[in-house]
């Protein structure tokens, strides 16, 4: 501790100084504040003239009394309330700076939440001291006067003190925990309150000669209340009472101008948060209000004011009043109610643009969808007599609205436009598309005539060429378009638009259209395109228009998306303009270099028409048109790419291939570019070709390739000519072999003939010839997995002697694979196609040749399953799944079959023997259980299989013994054969022996038995008779509390809040006359992962000493290494959970991750139990502890932990002083606090929130995150406005600080002692620690060795 | 049941007033033109400066009964190339996953933000599709091409 500095040397923080310097002075302060002489400090400052002094005195006094507080006796709290009364009240008469005085009253307030068992009567006491001007004695107060006389009494400048203070304290009492046992008795106290802060109240609301200031402040007051009493959620009424006597006095407050702003603040806020709070009487005293001169002045201001200048506060008191009483107004008829919503739909009708200059339009317009949604709730739910009686009403402001909507969505020209900021545009943008939002909710109820109202507006407003009027017509138009059915009706409105000259005007390029408009009338024709299907008169005309504007930079993209939308869905209507359209195609194109994207759908459009000829000759010949111009593109392409010279750019068939105008690339670029839009073209041509009518599939039918068109099958073969020509000149480039899969793809689905439907053996040809060099070799296959999928929707004949060709082809490219996962894609779609193969023609993989081939294939498909790499794994896991259960009828194949089976199940055993012994992931145990439980059911060898697999030494657990090994095997088996019968589920418990346990330490295995678990249950194991869980132990009984911890090396911060910390509080706050203590280190755990030798020794070592240093007492609890206790493993694989079971644990602490872990025991419990007739081991009980979670530093999304590669991720329980701050000064946060503060957001910003966590878990007061965090940035702020120092306080800064500061202080005794222990021990034999453990160890074996007694007996496994 | 329809008013009425820039999320309406709370409509913009910028992905997001108790399915439509979509277009995200990260304070904001985020930053320990996980591993630049490619099919307007 720094000496104290003399209080005047504070006066320096006041001078500017370089942010260092303001930094290490606020740093010392901040230390004196938390000093012991803290409070001496406040007292020696309190008394200094300037003012900034006595600030830092206030806040000194809340800082120690948020930490000091439980060592002050009653005696000392009542001295110190004196003190902090007499201050407040003498700076009241000194004139102090309000900012001091304000935060006296914090101080009080914070005094309040510590003590409000001595100070009950607060407010009342508050107000007597200041009235007689000094700090009275609490017991004075019998004496004195009734509350509402002293108030009344006060004078005007003392009044505004009371009212600070009774603000500060319902704001400071707001902040802690209202459902937390420490505080809801402050909480009651507070309410006591009540009728003394209406007292106080009332008068504050009366008009004094402080310009409004004190009824300014009463009004502050009066709504923290509200909201206060709102949050409450007990003890409300009373205090919900006196508040509400108080609403009068403040809706006086309008009449005054210097109080309009906060009483409009208030009434908005109570309106849209708390509406129940006001009564009856209160709205009808609002709807006066409304009704007012007063109120028609102030709507006016709204309506033709500046809201930049003005604001809008009255406007959103409207709609907040609006909003509260929303079903009363739309169901009132009286003058004033329709007044008031004349007047609400008027507020979409502000002058100025949305929303820049008009920012009442979008809240305006919230309520009115609030209202509509409000009427269609009505109209569907209840009589109609009833709705009639308002609706005509109602819908008479739905015009309003709607006209003024269309008003509003009128664009600026484009000269004011250009003028707006970015922000300003979005705003404009987004306003739109709430009006859009807005008529769609309208259109519900209206209908018809909503549409009619836009097409007469439409139609008036082109007579006079209003052209913005015209567009926010085509704009409501079109938002309708998704609203409108086939219904004629509608059908007559829009064709008044679209037969309208508007459209020859837009398809003037240079017309007197502007650019905007002409954007929105072509996407109107899109919108709309159901329409034209219907009218096809319109259409070709629709189409010139889009087609004239496909070169358009602006309207080209949109343009050509209309076109292939309404070509694709009006493709019959349109046969016959094919030519025309490719000439179109044509004409474009020679002109310009299209946007790659805008051709695609282009030829996609025409396509789509070429596939709706009904005649095939023609077909095929607007086909080959439309083909030849594609061929010739792809050939320019393969051209280039042989003869770089040819290239040159100013020929507009080379410009397409460069792709951003204005690069210079190389020939070979270019011709690589040309090819990728060529097939991308072709592309879409085989898209547009797809069928889109349904046609009935007659599979049995002959293959329609036999007889196919000789033209089609022509244009198949160059078709894969090009293809074929293209992958070769262009073998790497894996887009273009992605684009011709596509291209296959598009043939697959198709049940009719085409040009992109090629005979199955030409696409077997073509993947069957593709190397392992080839690029995307995983599409390839994936392609060859759909080809079969459709080989099976097709004629069967040729589908066996396909399937033949294929699968070496598929086997010998996983062979080429260097390892089974360098390639997840080829891995993954090779076993799915192998899969798919094998479920529908086994004979063809049983008899492919060479057969060593599928022996390979097996050997592959096993690794990947016992890999890493999920998809892959999912996809093996998939194809065992079905071949441990595969049939045949054949009597041959079902005999090599069996023979297979016979040979590789004791690899599929051993692979998922290892898997779920410890090489699966949590994820993957759920898939990993099919094949599993597939194999005991259906492999009547498997319970062999099995058993060597547990022998094998491959095994992971290897010091599991053999005894337990054997038991574990009998027990899966017999679940699974009683499973079959249908039994119960409670066997089942079983299969998790081996990996299910239990402690407070998280590892990679402990989640894996609940989902084996599940995922037996969901499937086979649904009729359970398991009996209810046996009653837990009774009082009289002895409670055994068990935890363990694997021995991972010196523990950290995590470990040490999830669990350690927890274990010595259970040991200092547990009686040591019925409660006995049992703490682990489960080393047989940590065998399961491989480890090395010497490390687990260490770590054991190290473990032990961490759970001395921590505070555990070797003599009060009995602290072992598992491993010392054979009962363990003894039980280990008769039932799971053993650790807790062999102690007879009555009671085990968890995090709620892992109760369905004890869970789990308990059933093991009780059907052991039940099924040996006995009491023999005891269900233990769950202590559910609040699960304090500790995330990485770095990586503050995942828990903190021992094996993250980064050691400044975590704190060990030995690292120094420096090692700690330096940690938590690099811990990764976020940029938000700038503009936030601090805030507790774990999942915007995972690593302040962390810190606030950790902050939170050590605290001594058990403040929440939150309330840290609102205090941290309160003290900021506080120290940088008392202070005036330039320098900005950073409040992340201030955080690390103090987290370092706090665990340090928690973890610097553990690290000594822990240093001393093991120095001492210096790991001899015989040492301290080795005393210490096996003292504990022969305390833990007597206490299995009695259960594993019982155990025994019960079972009859020894004697 | 009740719980959950209350909660999806209230986040329908919190997106309204408070929602990011560029994206938009709306309950579908049934044919009488009354919502469905359950199933919303959303749009997810690619953020500015990565890859993704310009493009507007199209998501359906579908509410059980137990919501907020369990969390609601979010699916691309049409389904997206990214490593963690499943070839559905199922969206594989912690926070969306009722064993993982799955918070009932969780809201409809974040959610979408989360998606967003997950666009440009996606979790290679979790694949969902072969195709993009597979190029996002061995051939960035093929990859982002096709990002590329896609953002310019979903185009914002």
């Amino acid at each position: 501790m720094e000496p104290l500095p003399l209080p005047t040397s504070l006066a320096e923080v006041e001078q500017p100084n370089p942010p260092e310097t303001v930094s290490r002075i606020q740093e010392i302060l901040q230390r004196l504040q938390k000093s012991p002489e803290g409070w001496q400090l406040a007292q020696s400052l309190i008394g200094n003239p300037n003012d900034n002094i006595k600030f830092y005195a206030a806040l000194t006094i809340i800082v120690k009394l948020n930490k000091d507080s439980a060592n002050l006796n009653d005696d000392e709290a009542k001295e110190l309330l004196q003190n902090i009364l007499g201050w407040t009240i003498a700076s009241c008469a000194q004139g102090v700076a309000p900012f001091v005085i304000k935060k006296l009253c914090v101080a009080l307030a914070t005094f309040f939440i510590h003590f409000s068992q001595l100070w009950p009567n607060c407010l009342r006491h508050f107000l007597h001291s200041l009235d007689i001007g000094r700090a009275t004695p609490i017991e004075a107060l019998d004496d004195a006067l009734e509350t509402p006389i002293i108030a009344n009494n006060l004078e005007i400048s003392k009044l505004k003190v009371a009212v600070w203070f009774a603000t500060s304290l319902v704001e400071e009492v707001g902040k802690t925990d209202m459902n937390s046992i420490k505080y809801i008795h402050v909480h009651e106290r507070l309410v006591r309150n009540a009728f003394d802060l209406a007292s106080l109240l009332a008068r504050g609301f009366l008009p004094s000669d402080d310009a409004y200031q004190t009824q300014g402040e009463s009004l502050v007051c009066f709504q923290a209340w509200i909201l206060y009493a709102q949050r409450l959620s007990s003890n409300t009424d009373v205090l919900v009472t006196h508040l509400r006597e108080l609403v009068g006095p403040a809706l006086n407050c309008f009449a005054i101008d210097d109080l309009f702003q906060p009483a409009a603040e208030l009434f908005s806020d109570v309106l849209s948060n708390y509406s129940g709070f006001f009564t009856e009487a209160h709205y009808a005293s609002l709807a006066s209000l409304f009704d007012s001169e007063w109120a028609a002045e102030h709507y006016n201001r709204v309506i033709h004011g500046d809201h930049q200048l003005d604001g809008i506060s009255f406007g959103l008191l409207m709609l907040a009043y609006g909003d509260a009483k929303v079903s009363d107004l739309m169901c009132s008829t009286d003058e004033r109610s329709q007044r008031f919503l004349a007047r609400l739909a008027g507020l979409l009708a502000a002058d100025g643009y949305l929303v820049g200059e008009d920012s009442i339009f979008v809240p305006a317009l919230e309520f009115w969808a609030t209202f509509v949604e409000t009427m269609i709730d009505n109209i569907y739910s209840e009589d109609e007599a009833k709705v009639n009686v308002w609706r005509s009403h109602a819908e008479q402001h739905l015009k309003s609205v709607v006209s003024n909507c269309w008003r509003k969505a009128q664009w600026p020209p484009a000269e004011t436009f250009a003028e707006w900021d970015s922000n300003e545009r979005v705003g404009f943008t987004d306003a739109r598309k709430d009006i859009a939002d807005m008529l769609q909710s309208i259109f519900t109820l209206e209908n018809l005539t909503l549409v009619s109202f836009f097409s007469g507006l439409f139609l008036q407003a082109l007579s006079v060429q209003s052209w913005a009027e015209v567009e926010a017509s085509a704009f409501c138009l079109g938002s309708l378009s998704d609203c409108i059915t086939e219904d004629p009706q509608y059908d007559v409105e829009l064709s008044k638009v679209f037969a309208s000259p508007f459209f020859d005007l837009l398809g003037q390029a240079q017309g007197p259209v502007p650019l905007r408009l002409r954007q929105t009338g072509l996407l109107l024709i899109e919108r709309y395109c159901e329409y034209f299907e219907r009218h096809s008169e319109y259409l070709p005309h629709a189409l010139n228009l889009l087609f004239a504007a496909v070169g358009d930079p602006v309207l080209g993209g949109p343009s050509a998306k209309s076109i292939s939308t309404l070509c694709s869905s009006c493709r019959c209507i349109l046969t016959s303009e094919a030519p025309a359209f490719i000439m179109h195609y044509q004409t474009i194109r020679s002109r310009q270099v299209l946007d790659s994207l805008a051709e695609e759908r282009i030829i996609l459009a025409i396509a789509s028409i070429i596939q709706a000829i009904p005649d095939s000759n023609q077909k095929l010949a607007v086909f080959e048109n439309l083909y030849s111009i594609i061929k010739a593109d792809c050939e320019r392409a393969v051209q280039l790419k042989q003869q770089p010279s040819i290239l040159n750019l100013s020929d507009p068939n080379f410009l397409r291939g460069v792709e951003q105008p204005g690069d210079v690339p190389s020939a070979d670029e270019v011709s690589q570019q040309l090819a990728v839009r060529a097939l991308r073209s072709l592309q879409s041509m085989a898209k547009g070709m797809q069928d889109v009518k349904e046609h009935v599939v007659d599979i049995d039918a002959d293959p329609f390739f036999a007889s196919q068109d000789p033209k089609l099958s022509a244009i198949q073969s160059d078709i894969l000519n090009v293809l074929v020509e293209m992958q070769k000149n262009f073998n790497t480039s894996g887009e273009i072999v992605e684009i011709i899969c596509i291209i296959f793809r598009a043939g697959f689905s198709e049940t009719e003939p085409g040009p992109f439907v090629f005979p199955p053996e030409v696409v077997t040809n073509f993947l069957s010839q593709q190397r392992f060099e080839t690029p995307r070799l995983g599409t390839l296959l994936s392609t060859a997995c759909s080809f079969v999928g459709s080989l099976y929707r097709g004629p069967k004949n040729m589908v066996p002697s396909l399937l033949a060709q294929l699968l070496p082809w598929v086997i010998n490219m996983l062979s080429s694979l260097p390892e089974p996962e360098s390639d997840t894609e080829v891995a993954q779609n090779g076993i799915c196609f192998v899969d798919k193969i094998m479920t529908r023609y086994p004979e063809v993989v049983f008899q492919i040749q060479p057969s060593q081939m599928l022996e390979f294939f097996f050997m592959f498909s096993l690794k990947v399953l016992n890999g890493k790499e999920p998809l892959p794994k999912t996809a093996s896991a998939e194809f065992w799944s079905n071949f441990i259960t595969l049939k045949s009828d054949s009597p041959d194949l079902q005999g090599t079959i069996n023979a297979a089976m016979e040979h590789l199940g004791p690899l599929i055993s051993q692979t998922l023997i290892q898997n779920i012994g410890g090489n699966a992931a949590r994820s993957e145990l759920d898939k990993l259980s099919d094949p599993l439980k597939k194999l005991v059911t259906s492999q009547v060898r498997s319970r062999q299989w099995l058993e060597q697999a547990l022998f094998d030494p491959s095994f992971p657990g290897q010091q599991v013994g053999n005894d337990e090994k054997s038991t574990f095997l009998r027990k899966i088996i017999g679940v699974m054969k009683r499973a079959r019968k249908g039994s119960t589920k409670s066997s089942i418990v079983c299969i998790k022996g081996g990996r299910s346990y239990f402690h407070t330490q998280p590892s990679l295995f402990n989640h894996s038995s609940s989902y084996l678990q599940s995922s037996f249950t969901q499937t086979e194991f649904t009729t359970s008779q398991s009996t209810p869980t046996a009653t837990p132990t009774k009082k009289a009984q002895r409670q055994v509390i068990f935890s363990g911890i694997q021995p991972t090396g010196i523990p950290h911060l995590g470990n040490y809040l999830g669990a350690l910390q927890q274990w010595k509080r259970m040991q200092d706050g547990a009686d040591p006359e019925t409660t006995d203590l049992i703490f682990s280190v489960v080393d047989l755990h940590a065998i399961t992962v491989p480890q090395q030798r010497g490390n687990l020794k260490k770590w054991k070592r190290e473990m032990l000493a961490a759970l001395l240093a921590i505070g555990l007492d070797p003599k009060r609890c009995t602290i072992f290494y598992q491993s010392m206790v054979p009962g363990h493993s003894e039980l280990q694989w008769i039932l799971s959970s053993a650790d807790i079971l062999v102690h007879r644990a009555t009671h085990v602490p968890v995090g709620e991750d892992q109760r369905q872990h004890l869970e789990f025991a308990r059933e093991c419990v009780t059907n052991f139990n039940h099924a040996y007739k006995g009491k023999v081991l005891v269900a233990p009980e769950t202590i559910l502890s609040p699960t304090k979670r500790v995330m990485s530093l770095q990586l503050p999304t995942k828990k903190m932990s021992k094996s993250d590669p980064d050691p400044s991720s975590r704190i060990l329980l030995t690292d120094t002083p420096s090692e700690i701050h330096a940690k938590i000064l690099k811990a990764r946060t976020d940029s938000l606090t700038p503009s936030l503060g601090i805030t507790f957001d774990p999942i915007q910003r995972p690593g302040v929130s962390n810190l606030l966590q950790l902050l939170s878990h050590f605290d001594t007061q058990n403040r929440s995150a939150q309330e840290i965090a609102a205090q941290i940035n309160a003290e900021v702020v506080g120290i940088h406005g008392g202070l005036g120092g330039e320098g900005e306080e950073n409040p992340l800064r201030k955080l690390k600080e103090r987290v370092s500061e706090v665990v340090q202080r928690e973890l610097n005794p553990i690290r000594e002692k822990y240093l001393k222990l093991l120095q001492e021990d210096g790991g001899k034999e015989g040492g301290h620690l080795d005393e210490v453990i096996r003292e504990g160890a022969r305390k833990a074996n007597e206490s299995a060795e009695r259960t594993m007694s019982r155990v025994r007996r019960a079972v009859e496994l020894g004697a | 049941m009740a719980l959950c329809q209350n909660r999806l008013q209230e986040e329908r009425k919190q997106w309204r007033k408070d929602h990011p820039f560029g994206f938009y999320a709306r309950p579908q309406k049934n044919q009488q033109g009354v919502l469905d709370l359950k199933i919303w409509e959303c749009g997810i913009p690619g953020k500015e400066k990565t890859i993704w910028e310009g493009g507007l992905f199209k998501l359906t997001v579908t509410f059980p009964d137990e919501y907020p108790t369990k969390p609601p399915k979010c699916k691309f439509v049409p389904p997206l190339f990214h490593p963690n979509v499943y070839p559905s277009g199922t969206v594989c995200l912690s926070i969306l996953n009722e064993e993982e990260a799955w918070k009932p304070a969780i809201t409809m904001k974040q959610i979408l933000l989360g998606i967003q985020d997950l666009l440009n930053d996606p979790n290679p320990e979790s694949p969902a599709q072969a195709e993009a996980y597979n190029l996002f591993k061995k051939d960035r630049q093929e990859y982002e091409r096709r990002i590329k490619r896609v953002v310019r099919e979903n185009a914002a307007p």
